[in-house]
């Protein structure tokens, strides 16, 4: 018995002697993680993802570095998955001053971890709801979150003047989120009622029973969130029954198979909001070029490559505005970098030159005007509404995000 | 004179066919019985109907004023009818002293976890163990494996774990079948020796010499029916036994 | 090492999935019980956990325990869920209650998904109340982490070698070799099922919430059959039915799947590289069984003739590592 105790203690010992040797240089490259998912579930963004990562590593040594250090793009995959994050995360984090990269998983998983281990962090491709009240301290979202994907269909709804919805939707976490909020937003801010709300689990053959549900109690809208398989039945079963009620779909939904299915509807009877690009801002025409120098090639859309590129020109203007790589100042510096007031900049060494005058800046995106809130979230992201015309999707018009509505102030 | 085991018309069939057909016995403790009959009487069946590894579908079987039909086997064995095996496996993977221990003992998480219990039980296992293997004169193979044993040992050894878990009846089915024909005298004694340490027993088995000379009463099974009982020397006179039994016509 | 955090999650992670083997070594190596659904108990224990003790959620149950009544609650709710389950599934022959087990733990993922107002549906929980952390945090709590699970792991061990050598353990094994003869000798085999795997779910409620103090979150996706066939390939590699091989096993596959991890591949052949993974797992399964078809460390090789002896604990560590060295001398001979 006695020689269990000993070895015991020998353990405990073991852990608790262990000491931690995470340190930081002043000299040598200045590290951002990239912590992505390079396989699994996200890898289709992967490479367009890291294109613009890498797009503003280069912009942002070929003026100088950071502090007069060079910068380097520490990349790890987090195999789409928490635990792949919580592993990948720990293979880089002696070595990186800032991490980006990550998607919902991710950052939901290294939530506490972060601020923990002061490490500045953006999330360029988070939807989580996770991020709406967690977010503002070492973590910062600078992508429409599901809960705005939840408000811009409730904002899409009260503009077209409905007051019946019904909903129709899959039980994964990125569909039920931005349906709870919908729900939410159009019972409390708008005012509106909610007719039928029906969950279904993915992988059915056919959903017969849940669209009759659905359509049941006569909704002017049905709000429908859904992968594109399970949307594609709903969709085809939809035009069977020769329902009328307008179709407020997903943008996982926004894909062509839906589109040509939806070909025969009047147009405007399925809309379909998504984050959009600011393609008319400097900041675009900046990351533009950035990426056709870099690549070679100019930027596609939809693979938050503006975002993946907006992180960094972010984490390297608040580190020079900090004059420091640690991390606590860096954090502090982030919302200062991109909230007004300040004098607007678009572009990295126009942020630099800012900022050694003396100034305060507000860096515009690429991707947005990136103004935050308290929680780290983006105000008012703009929207690109999208119709289905001869069976494809055409953009109707862009609207942006009416803050009145978040349910999160 | 009672019987510790009384059989009253006991029937077992599967399906259409008719294994056990309305066996009656009494079996007395002082007596060694033996059960013979050709392949296919329904000895083993009758074996499985008392110790419950099948269920019989009329009759009775008394063991000590307790109906045995319709326990479990597990606690048929705790009342002390523990029998062998036709073809023995015993628990393969295991070394001969394992599996000898695992007869007798208690299985309970928690006692076995906690307590001082289990210590001296396993004590007491222990010390019993090596006093049966010394007593067959096996305590070389200690640490073999169950599955690297030649038939015979493997036989001894099964014997000897039922024995482990200190049997009142002991039902043998088929001990001499695969023994080494200069080992069977030493089953023999073994078997008497068992017998004179105050367990009851019943043999099945098809070498006759090997019956006649172990057991003190016998009972003659053909086709599910008793046909003839007696001492040894009766039945190896009986002409009916000869002709059933040993095919001989006269 | 340079390089501390690395090793600090790796070999906790270690740890945390020796625990787990070495629990299913007892119900599948020991018992010949083959349960696909470790998930799913491991999920039982983790909402338990995370219910008990979260704060700052709105779920209709959070009374905000402390940790270590959170983890006694665990282990008692799995144990009970582990009866429930174990009472109609255990009568099943070995191929159905590896069907029956496999589909309870996606039953409860499903009900983790749909009972959103205990389980808070797929979005789950996160900044998760940490186990036995006396009031530490960041890096400080993470060793201490470490030292947890290894501490659980000597636990673990010492628990299962003992009831290894006790009279239940050989029970266990008679029962899996040979079912007739066992309930010959009176063991009551459908008790000694049930007892175990209710034993086996206590232990995996026990260790659920230091996965979580590493993991951080707790989602249904997490319980899905990944973390069961983890487990069940850390076994085989390691040597069913073996003490000390469980851990062995354990610590290879997360050593080795850590080692494919670091491989510096252009982003185009990542995705290959990962897909590969599950394939080189499998050619590493393939290759020690044809070699070594009782894993790295033998059942025989842990009872066998030593199980007489009144050996220590270090021996017994001992005996397996020199098994371990003969194992690997033999395969590098090849
Ligand atoms: N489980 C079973 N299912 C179907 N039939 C069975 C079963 N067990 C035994 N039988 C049949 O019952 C009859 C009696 O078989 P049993 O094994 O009792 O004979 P036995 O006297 O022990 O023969 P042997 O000397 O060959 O061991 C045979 O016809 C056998 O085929
Ligand atoms: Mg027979």
């Amino acid at each position: 018995m006695k020689r269990i105790f000993l070895t015991l203690a020998a353990a405990s010992l073991l852990g608790g002697l262990a000491i931690s040797c995470g340190g930081d240089d002043d000299s040598g490259t200045i590290n951002f993680g990239f912590l992505n998912g390079l396989s699994g579930d996200y890898s289709s963004w992967a490479a367009p993802s890291l294109d613009g990562a890498q797009a503003a590593i280069d912009v942002i040594n070929a003026n100088g570095g950071v502090l007069g250090r060079d910068v380097r793009l520490v990349i790890e995959d987090n195999q789409s998955t928490a635990e792949g994050a919580v592993s990948g995360y720990n293979r880089i984090r002696d070595e990186i001053h800032a991490l980006g990269g990550v998607e919902s998983d991710g950052a939901v998983a290294l939530l506490s971890r972060l601020p923990e281990d002061q490490i500045p962090t953006i999330c360029p491709a988070c939807g989580t709801t996770e991020l709406d009240e967690k977010g503002g301290n070492y973590i910062y979202r600078i992508t429409a979150s599901d809960t705005a994907n939840g408000i811009i269909a409730a904002q899409l709804a009260r503009d077209l003047g409905f007051s019946k919805v019904a909903l129709l939707v899959q039980q994964t976490e990125g569909a039920e989120s931005p349906a709870n909020v919908f729900k939410q937003v159009w019972e409390e801010k708008v005012g509106g009622e909610v007719v039928a709300d029906v969950r279904f689990a993915p992988g059915n053959p056919s959903y017969q029973a849940e669209v009759q549900q659905a359509f049941a109690n006569g909704p002017e809208a049905v709000y429908i969130g859904a992968g594109f398989e399970a949307g594609l039945s709903i969709i085809s079963e939809y035009i069977n029954r020769g329902h009328e009620a307008t179709l407020l779909v997903s943008p996982d939904m926004i894909v062509p198979p839906i589109s040509e299915a939806a070909a025969q509807l009047p147009t405007g009877r399925l809309l379909a909001a998504v984050a959009t690009d600011d393609f008319g801002s400097p900041a675009y025409t900046a990351f533009d070029a950035a990426h056709n120098q870099y690549v070679g090639s100019p930027p596609p859309t939809g693979f938050y490559e503006t975002n993946q590129y907006d992180q960094y020109i972010v984490l390297a203007l608040a580190m020079t505005a900090a004059e420091s790589t640690d991390g606590e100042k860096v954090n502090e510096q982030i919302p200062n970098v991109m909230n007004s007031p300040g004098t607007k900049v678009y572009n990295y060494p126009d942020g630099l030159a800012a900022l050694e005058r003396g100034e305060e800046i507000d860096y515009d995106g690429a991707s947005s005007d990136l103004e935050l809130n308290q929680k780290g979230n983006i105000v008012s992201p703009k929207m690109s509404v999208r119709q289905i015309v001869g069976g494809e999707y055409e953009e109707r018009n862009t609207i942006a995000m009416d803050p009145a509505l978040n349910p999160v102030s | 004179m009672s019987a510790l085991l009384s059989a009253r018309d006991v029937h077992k069939a599967f399906g259409g066919n008719t294994a056990v057909d309305g066996m009656s016995l009494d079996l007395h403790p002082d007596h060694i019985t033996a059960l013979i009959g050709p392949n296919g009487a329904g000895k083993t069946t009758f074996f499985n109907t008392v110790t419950g590894y099948e269920r019989a579908d009329s009759g009775s079987i008394v063991f000590d004023d307790k109906e045995l039909i319709g326990l479990q086997p597990w606690r048929i064995s705790r009342l002390g009818v523990v029998r062998t095996f036709q073809t023995p496996v015993g628990f393969p993977s295991m070394t001969v002293w394992e599996n000898m221990q695992v007869a007798g003992a208690s299985h309970s998480v928690l006692r076995n976890m906690l307590g001082r219990r289990g210590k001296n039980e396993e004590g007491e296992l222990s010390a019993r163990t090596d006093e049966i293997l010394s007593d067959l004169g096996l305590e070389g193979i200690l640490d073999t494996p169950v599955d690297e044993l030649p038939a015979g040992e493997r036989k001894l050894m099964e014997i000897s774990r039922q024995l482990m878990s200190r049997p009142r009846l002991l039902l043998l089915d088929e001990p001499a079948a695969g023994v080494n024909p200069s080992s069977i005298g030493l089953l023999s004694n073994l078997i008497r020796s068992i017998h004179q340490s105050g367990v009851a027993l019943m043999i099945i088995d098809h070498n006759l010499s090997f019956v006649l000379d172990v057991a003190d009463y016998i009972h003659v099974l053909a086709e599910g029916r008793l046909i003839a009982e007696g001492t040894p020397d009766e039945i190896a006179s009986s002409t009916l036994v000869r002709q059933v039994y040993m095919g001989v016509d006269e | 090492m340079s390089n501390w955090s690395f090793w600090l999650n790796v070999l906790t992670l270690m740890g945390v999935y020796s625990a787990l083997t070495m629990v299913l070594n007892v119900e599948a190596g020991w018992g010949g019980m083959w349960d696909l659904g470790i998930a799913g108990l491991f999920a039982v224990g983790s909402y338990t956990y995370t219910i008990l003790t979260i704060t700052g959620f709105e779920v209709s149950i959070a009374p905000g325990w402390p940790s270590w009544t959170g983890i006694l609650a665990a282990m008692a709710m799995t144990g009970i869920v582990a009866f429930l389950v174990g009472l109609p599934s255990l009568r099943a022959r070995r191929e159905y209650f590896l069907i029956i087990t496999f589909a309870f733990a996606e039953v409860f993922r499903q009900l983790a998904i749909n009972w959103g107002d205990i389980t808070n549906g797929t979005v789950g929980f996160n900044t998760l109340t940490k186990p036995l952390s006396f009031g530490l945090t960041g890096d400080d709590y993470r060793n201490l982490l470490l030292g947890l699970t290894w501490v659980i792991v000597i636990l673990v061990f010492v628990l299962t070698r003992r009831l290894s050598r006790s009279s239940y353990g050989r029970a266990l094994r008679a029962m899996r070799d040979n079912e007739p003869a066992a309930v010959s000798l009176g063991i009551r085999v459908s008790r000694l099922r049930l007892q175990t795997f209710v034993f086996a779910g206590v232990l995996m409620g026990g260790i659920a919430p230091f996965y979580l103090a590493w993991l951080d979150i707790v989602q249904p996706h997490v319980f899905e059959s990944q973390l069961t066939f983890t487990v069940w390939t850390a076994l085989v590699l390691g040597g069913i039915g073996s003490r000390f091989g469980p851990v062995m096993g354990a610590v290879a596959l997360i050593l080795f799947t850590e080692l494919i991890e670091r491989i510096d591949v252009p982003l185009s052949l990542r995705q290959l590289l990962v897909a590969v993974h599950p394939l080189a797992i499998g050619l590493l399964l393939v290759l020690l069984l044809r070699f070594r078809p009782q894993g790295i460390i033998s059942e025989n090789k842990t009872f066998g003739a030593r199980s007489r002896a009144e050996i220590s604990i270090l021996g017994d560590f001992t005996a397996s590592f020199s098994d371990f060295k003969t194992a690997l001398g033999r395969l590098l001979r090849r």
